[in-house]
């Protein structure tokens, strides 16, 4: 997963999932047969090599005793991935009263794939069918943002935190602002922003973050920064732009990343109400 | 490599880089080859190995080749990125309007460069400016550079370190200087930077050579930029915004701004945001750089002030930007005092 750039979906409980190995090797079957009518039906665009040999699906064992992950991968006749895909759970919606109510609902709020946009429709309307699920393309806000900055940006020893704006109009002049700020930097204002002898982080502590970076900077420059908008953070250990890209860039902390941004996911999903 | 080979190589990594609508301007402006001769419909891959054998047919050499280079670039600037620099401490053998022509430079620079390496130098004038091409035959090794011919700046391109350094040296003594300083400022535009460095950061604006080609222009009376979209649409604080309109005005001038690409303001002060995080030690350091970039940030800080989007007035190491001739700003705040210190 490091270092390449996913698409972030979020995915409502997928009815019917079962982890174990016939199981998953059935889907692998199943999408496999699918991807194969597809293009013989001319559908999307072509590929070098485009014959599908198989699709894999596997778990992927986390933090959270269990596993709070699936993989799946779409690969050519050569070996060559045209499409990937992880699904992950996060440590709300493994206690999620939509699980708890229901054995056949499994919880993967966060989809996150890479591959050819034909070869993508196709996995989704396969997923859609199988599972009975629905995946929405997720969009992050600056709130969203503001927080991955509070998680991730204080890191220690590990390098500066770049925040990027935009300018809501067009043909001003500007594209972006992006501000580079010091990780001790970061590491302070969180650390006056957050109470450290509770776990929650609320949503009034991550907007005055937030807001006490926007106010530094238009101290400085007059620009009003809490009137842009907030385009893309880069962390030590993590790439996140509003539109629903990211990028993980340290191991170290992979599965607690993915994890917050399975947060994020559930937040998107209708019938889930955020506590954070 | 042989002569042809290289003018043949040389000639292809112009036209791969050049626009199939561009090409037919660039190889009429360099006229050179017999356009009758050519097929414009073909595709671009056909169409440059159609160029390449008519060069080929009649012997063109390589000098010609890197001509057409120089001339790409002539043409094409902004593909480039410029880096201004400043001679200074005259020799007392500062050259003069006549000798500051393509041919004296081009064949000082060749004296002066072939006792180092075997190079190869063009150089033209073009719209007031000298442009220039040094490069290293067999090698993908170029640097190109621009002169405002009786002034004492250059700008280079910025890659070819070593390769610059020398023509820079080079190019000092020809032009009677004793040392050459980077300054920091740089854009894709040649033009904005010879608007700051000849016109607007001189108070007298003496430099006549250019004959006010790149003085500022003057900016025309303009509506609110919202109202010009549909003339029912009412601003509201309309005399907030007039207030502003003026403040700016003043600050940037009745002039149209040059068009540079990026400013960076590094800042390492006390931290300011305390009416959000009260809690946070007065004496705290906040590290920040933050970079502003678009087509034109000048003009965009004040777009952004007349929008709505910045408080007006701006800071003047902002709004001064074409007279100081400085993009990148270091504020820092004093280790003992209270005050705040601006460095640049």
């Amino acid at each position: 997963m490091l270092n390449k750039t996913w698409d972030a979906h979020s995915c409502s409980p997928l009815h019917g999932f079962h982890e174990n190995t016939a199981s998953l090797d059935c889907y692998g079957r199943s999408l496999s047969a699918v991807l194969v009518a597809s293009k013989s039906k001319n559908i999307g665009v072509e590929v070098v090599d485009s014959s599908v040999t198989s699709v894999t699906f596997k778990l992927v064992h986390g933090i959270y005793g269990i596993h709070n992950g699936l993989k799946f991968q779409v690969l050519t006749k050569s070996g060559k991935i045209i499409f990937e895909s992880f699904l992950f759970s996060s440590e709300q919606s493994l206690s999620s009263d939509v699980i708890m109510a229901s054995s056949k609902l499994t919880m993967l709020p966060l989809l996150v794939c890479r591959g050819d946009r034909s070869t993508t429709k196709v996995v989704f309307d396969w997923l859609k069918t199988e599972f009975d699920c629905s995946l929405r393309k997720i969009t992050f806000n600056p709130l969203s943002l503001g927080w991955l900055v509070a998680m991730w940006g204080s890191v220690k020893g590990q390098g500066s935190t770049h925040i990027t704006w935009e300018i809501p109009m067009v043909e001003t002049g500007i594209d972006i602002i992006e501000s580079e700020i010091d990780g001790e930097s970061v590491a302070l204002l969180w650390k006056h922003a957050h109470e450290d002898s509770t776990m929650e982080v609320t949503i009034d502590e991550v907007r005055g973050f937030v807001a006490s970076i926007e106010e530094h900077l238009t101290q400085h420059t007059k620009i009003l920064f809490n009137a842009l908008t907030m385009q893309q953070i880069k962390t030590p250990v993590i790439q996140v732009r509003n539109d629903g890209k990211f990028k993980v860039t340290s191991g170290d902390h992979l599965f607690h990343v993915m994890a917050d941004v399975a947060t994020l996911a559930l937040e998107h999903l209708d019938h889930y109400t955020p506590t954070m | 490599m042989s002569d042809a080979k290289s003018a043949k190589l040389t000639l292809s990594s112009v036209l791969k880089r050049t626009n199939k609508a561009e090409m037919k301007m660039l190889l009429t402006s360099w006229g050179k080859l017999p356009l009758w001769k050519i097929n414009f419909s073909q595709t671009k891959y056909e169409l440059i190995q159609d160029i390449c054998q008519i060069c080929e047919e009649h012997d063109l050499s390589v000098k010609y080749a890197n001509e057409l280079d120089l001339l790409y670039v002539a043409d094409f600037p902004h593909k480039k990125y410029w880096r201004a620099y400043k001679m200074t401490q005259p020799t007392g053998n500062v050259l003069t309007e006549e000798q500051c022509n393509a041919n004296y430079i081009r064949n000082a620079l060749e004296q002066k460069l072939y006792v180092s390496f075997s190079c190869s130098v063009s150089v033209m004038e073009k719209e007031h400016f000298l442009w220039g091409r040094v490069g290293i035959p067999d090698i993908k090794q170029v640097v190109y550079f621009i002169h405002f011919p009786t002034s004492k700046f250059l700008l280079f391109t910025k890659r070819n370190n070593k390769l610059k350094s020398l023509v820079q040296n080079a190019l000092r003594r020809i032009l009677g200087f004793k040392s050459i300083e980077d300054l920091p400022l740089s854009s894709p535009h040649p033009a904005a930077l010879a608007q700051i460095l000849l016109h607007s950061s001189d108070p007298h604006d003496s430099y006549e050579y250019d004959k006010g080609r790149y003085r500022p222009v003057q900016r025309l009376e303009e509506e609110h930029p919202l109202k010009k979209t549909d003339s029912r649409v009412n601003i509201c604080d309309a005399g907030k915004l007039a207030r502003n309109k003026r403040i700016l005005d003043h600050q940037f001038g009745d002039k149209i701004q040059p068009c540079l690409t990026s400013l960076v303001l590094e800042t390492e002060t006390r931290f300011r945001g305390t009416k959000y995080l009260p809690t946070v030690p007065g004496n705290s350091i906040i590290k920040c750089k933050t970079t502003i970039s678009g087509p034109n940030v000048l003009e965009g800080l004040r777009k952004l002030a007349l929008l709505g989007y910045a408080k007006a007035p701006l800071p003047r190491f902002l709004t001064n930007i074409s007279k100081t001739g400085r993009q990148c700003f270091k504020i820092t705040d004093a280790a003992r005092d209270d005050e705040s210190r601006h460095s640049a």
